[in-house]
């Protein structure tokens, strides 16, 4: 909490936006981008070290070269030739920084992520979406920009380019929304995430004790702890951006309303499977080989049938690709990613069907009840991928399941002696308010309402009230969990 | 953008008096309970007070029981010696742990002295990383500040090793006030403790720190004065490379130091023992009987003249 | 061929790629407006364009293009 770490939820990274943003507003509007470029660049060595700057400066000077040589070349054959190199360049020294153990490397931090945005520059480059950037240092402020480069979100040059090249003057409002939303992160991350991730340790940290019914305990804390871990980042992350008036892409819309797998997928980790559909799927579909493949299968099997086969082939490299990206492994391989695919092409398949099935017995899906259900089952479907998530190996993941349905001694179903997973009745009644907090914006969101305009138009004083509460509940989150060494100190004589 | 910097500064200091009356309750029952578990400051809390651990052994310092030998030393020497204190009415046995430093043995040497007559022998023991202990933001404010502070011992510490302590725990941290408050408040102690370590991360180095030296020293010329015999003696140690090669290490720097003038047959007397009698690496988790073998064997390579009963 | 023209083409082809014969093509009409045009009928669709105006749309024309209006600009300038 305290120390110079830069971490989302520490002081010191506060200190250093409020540090930085009056110094940015008195700025010219055309040379802020260069204020949060020197930001971007400490940001860097003290929170991934001077070990990792090499790696980066040579993804940055490698493809700004190569960028302005395609736009240079004039035969398309060359022109392949340059961008093949320059992927198999990025590819090949993400894979050996981040999925190679034994190597006497370090990974700079967010490599997995703003190695796919670098990606995404040069095949826009070769796609002629966007002009190669002149600028090397407003290109390398696209790489490193500081409040992405802990998980993201994966951003593409041309929503960026614009909003550095033109700054932004200093808008109150904006500002506020900004350190509203991030104080919510910080409180989600604080109050819900650290807690539950307790109770969750503890189930996944012993397999032989925690079987049955408490599987499905641990995978829903887990997926709540993952939710609120990952959402609560982003909502620091593009909360902090938006006082810079730098606006950020989503990375989550209420994913758990989703109704479908296919949905699930466009409201969770969007902008990860926005780059693999517009940098891996469309291009692998229409790409010759899969033409070819799609002709073949028309032709034998008629237009409706014949033209799913392709499609998903190429959907399973891609899943195969994204559960592969998560950690190299095959847990998350499995977990996040074919999983998800098989839930995704049965769906898919199996759609038609149910539809027919539902008017056949009178039931209207979208009946308020129904809904729920459809809701439910992606939420389990989604734990289901969680376990494996979780698993340190994918065998743990399977075993996990084995004996959530078959435990050792009795059936699914047992006591949970929820207050004996580590976590005191304090810590879940701070996790329980924290939750009804979260429940509510969503809530509301979910209704199309915006919570924070709606905030800031109310009276000053129910404002005032909320701004401090806010702020005194994210507080008391950040000192829950601070400094659990001293604590073992005091446990440990000697 | 002075507007939005003025009101929210205005709201950073309503949470900041929020805060302080939370801190402020927190160490006042019945807040102390429920603002302990919010926080989840249960750790800290009073029954794992170490503080108080310490005062004890200077209160028994200063009771006139009418033993003329003085044993003290780490938690070792504890280990060993702690429970020969109810069957030696002669001794007086007053060992600690390393968190007190060398300057909390000296305080407790130099009140003993002050408050017992006819005293005869003084038996200082310790392993060596005790002596290597300094003042740190591991143990030092909980087991040597806030003791010292409350006995009102500070003052038979010198000059330089108050500003030693009030340079690495802050002034305002040393007063008895802000000790006591600290002691009531597990959120405070939560606080405190882990800012401290986060700003002032002391690292522990194979040298003797002043605190040692210095202590050492006037340990021996009280004894002097006093016309009482020190005793400085090595405790069984587990054998293992790693152990060995520490402690040829600092057994170069000691014999460098001024200590080995005083006492040139701390690092003669070493003894090993087997590396699984000592589960955590420093304790001999054995017997009472084999203790005692332990006890005999330092009287042995001490060539000591004690008459300690054993059982 | 007249814009109009190349509308009407488009509008056969997407009645009969996703036999539905209530489509109605207009310059805004994106791939919300129409039940079964998903991210993986995208390309096939795209495909079957191509194949019927005989022209090939860019990578990145696929990606970047807002609606049907922005798809027969980019038609009427390729034939």
């Amino acid at each position: 909490m305290t120390g110079i770490t830069l971490s989302l939820t520490s002081l010191s990274y506060f200190a250093f936006i409020l540090l930085l943003v009056p110094v940015y507003y008195l700025i010219r509007r055309e040379r802020q981008w260069q204020v949060l470029l020197f930001a971007s660049i400490l940001f860097f060595i003290i929170v991934s070290g001077v070990p990792g700057i090499p790696w980066i400066l040579l993804q940055w000077i490698v493809t700004y070269g190569g960028a302005h040589l395609m736009e240079h070349i004039t035969s398309e054959r060359k022109k392949k030739l340059l961008v093949t190199v320059l992927v198999l360049f990025l590819l090949t020294e993400l894979f050996l920084l981040k999925y190679t153990k034994g190597l006497p490397f370090v990974a700079p931090i967010a490599i997995s992520f703003y190695s796919l945005s670098v990606l995404s520059y040069v095949l826009d480059v070769y796609w002629g979406i966007s002009a190669a950037e002149r600028n090397p240092f407003q290109y390398l402020l696209f790489i490193g920009y500081f409040p992405q480069m802990t998980s993201g979100p994966v951003t593409r040059y041309r929503e960026m380019k614009p909003q550095f090249q033109t700054g932004a003057s200093f808008d109150e409002k904006l500002v506020k929304k900004g350190i509203i939303r991030t104080l919510y992160g910080v409180m989600k991350k604080c109050l819900i995430a650290d807690q539950a991730a307790v109770m969750v340790n503890t189930i996944f940290g012993d397999t032989v004790t925690y079987q049955g019914a408490y599987v499905a305990l641990g995978t829903m804390l887990f997926a709540l702890q993952l939710y609120t871990d990952f959402s609560g980042c982003m909502d620091i992350i593009l909360g902090t951006s938006e006082c810079f008036g730098i606006m950020l892409p989503e990375n989550f819309i209420l994913p758990f309303s989703s109704v479908t797998m296919s949905e699930f997928w466009r409201r969770w980790h969007i902008t990860l499977g926005v780059w693999f559909k517009e940098y891996l799927l469309y291009p692998l579909l229409k790409s010759a080989p899969m033409q070819r493949l799609n002709t073949v299968c028309v032709g034998r099997f008629g237009r409706k049938k014949g033209k799913k086969i392709p499609t998903y082939l190429g959907l399973f490299v891609v899943w195969f690709l994204i559960g592969y990206w998560h950690g190299g492994a095959l847990h998350y391989v499995i977990g996040s990613g074919l999983l998800h695919y098989f839930y995704i092409v049965s769906g898919e398949l199996l759609e038609p069907h149910v539809d027919q099935w539902t008017k056949k017995i009178g039931i209207d899906r979208t009946k308020g009840w129904y809904v729920c259900l459809r809701r439910l089952k992606v939420f389990l479907l989604v734990c289901s991928g969680f376990v494996f998530f979780r698993s340190e190996t994918a065998y743990q993941g399977f075993k996990m399941l084995y004996r959530m349905i078959l435990p050792v001694e009795g059936s699914f179903f047992r006591v949970l002696h929820v207050t004996e997973l580590g976590l005191s009745v304090t810590g879940m009644i701070m996790m329980l308010i924290g939750c009804v907090i979260l429940w509510s914006v969503s809530y509301l969101q979910l209704k199309g309402i915006h919570v924070r305009d709606r905030l800031l138009m109310q009276p000053v004083l129910l404002r005032y009230v909320c701004y401090v509460a806010l702020a005194l509940l994210t507080v008391i989150a950040m000192v829950r969990g601070y400094g659990n060494d001293v604590a073992n100190f005091i446990y440990n004589r000697f | 953008m002075k507007k939005m910097y003025a009101k929210g500064l205005l709201i950073f200091l309503a949470v900041c008096v929020l805060f302080g009356g939370i801190l402020y309750l927190s160490a006042i029952d019945p807040f102390r309970g429920w603002i302990t578990k919010i926080t989840g400051s249960e750790a800290y809390e009073q029954q794992l007070n170490a503080s108080h651990e310490v005062e004890t052994y200077i209160e028994k310092a200063k009771q006139d029981d009418k033993t003329t030998k003085l044993i003290i030393g780490d938690s070792v020497c504890n280990s060993l010696f702690g429970e020969l204190d109810e069957l030696n009415p002669d001794y007086s046995v007053l060992c600690c742990n390393k968190g007190i430093t060398m300057a909390g043995q000296y305080i407790l040497a130099k009140e003993y002295l002050a408050n017992h007559e006819g005293v005869t022998d003084l038996y200082l023991m310790m392993i060596s990383n005790s002596l290597i202990t300094g003042f740190d933001t591991d143990f030092g404010y909980q087991y040597a500040v806030m003791p010292f502070v409350k006995t009102d011992k500070l003052s038979y510490l010198d000059e330089e090793t108050v500003e030693e302590m009030k340079d690495l725990y802050l002034s305002p941290f040393m007063t008895k006030k802000m000790v006591c408050f600290v002691e009531e408040s597990p959120l405070m102690k939560k606080l405190y403790l882990n800012v401290l370590k986060d700003f002032r991360p002391t690292k522990l180095t194979l040298d003797f720190p002043d605190v040692t030296t210095r202590y050492l020293q006037k340990m021996y010329q009280l004894c002097e004065a006093e016309g009482v015999t020190m005793h400085f003696m090595s405790l069984p140690l587990a054998d293992s490379p790693q152990r060995r090669e520490v402690e040829a290490v600092l057994r170069e720097k000691y014999e460098a130091s001024v200590m080995y003038e005083l006492f040139p047959d701390y690092y003669e007397n070493y003894i090993y023992y087997p590396a699984e009698w000592f589960p955590d690496g420093i304790h001999p988790n054995v017997e009472r009987s084999m203790k005692n073998e332990m006890v005999k064997k330092i009287q042995e390579a001490n060539d000591l003249d004690w008459d300690l009963r054993l059982d | 061929m007249t814009r109009e023209a190349i509308f009407e083409k488009l509008n056969e082809i997407f009645r009969d790629y996703f036999d539905d014969e209530t489509i109605c093509l207009t310059d805004e009409t994106t791939a919300d407006d129409i039940e079964d045009w998903d991210s993986l009928e995208h390309i096939n669709l795209i495909v079957t364009i191509e194949k019927e105006f005989g022209m090939k749309f860019s990578m990145g024309e696929v990606t970047t293009m807002k609606n049907v209006g922005a798809m027969a600009d980019i038609i009427a300038d390729r034939i």
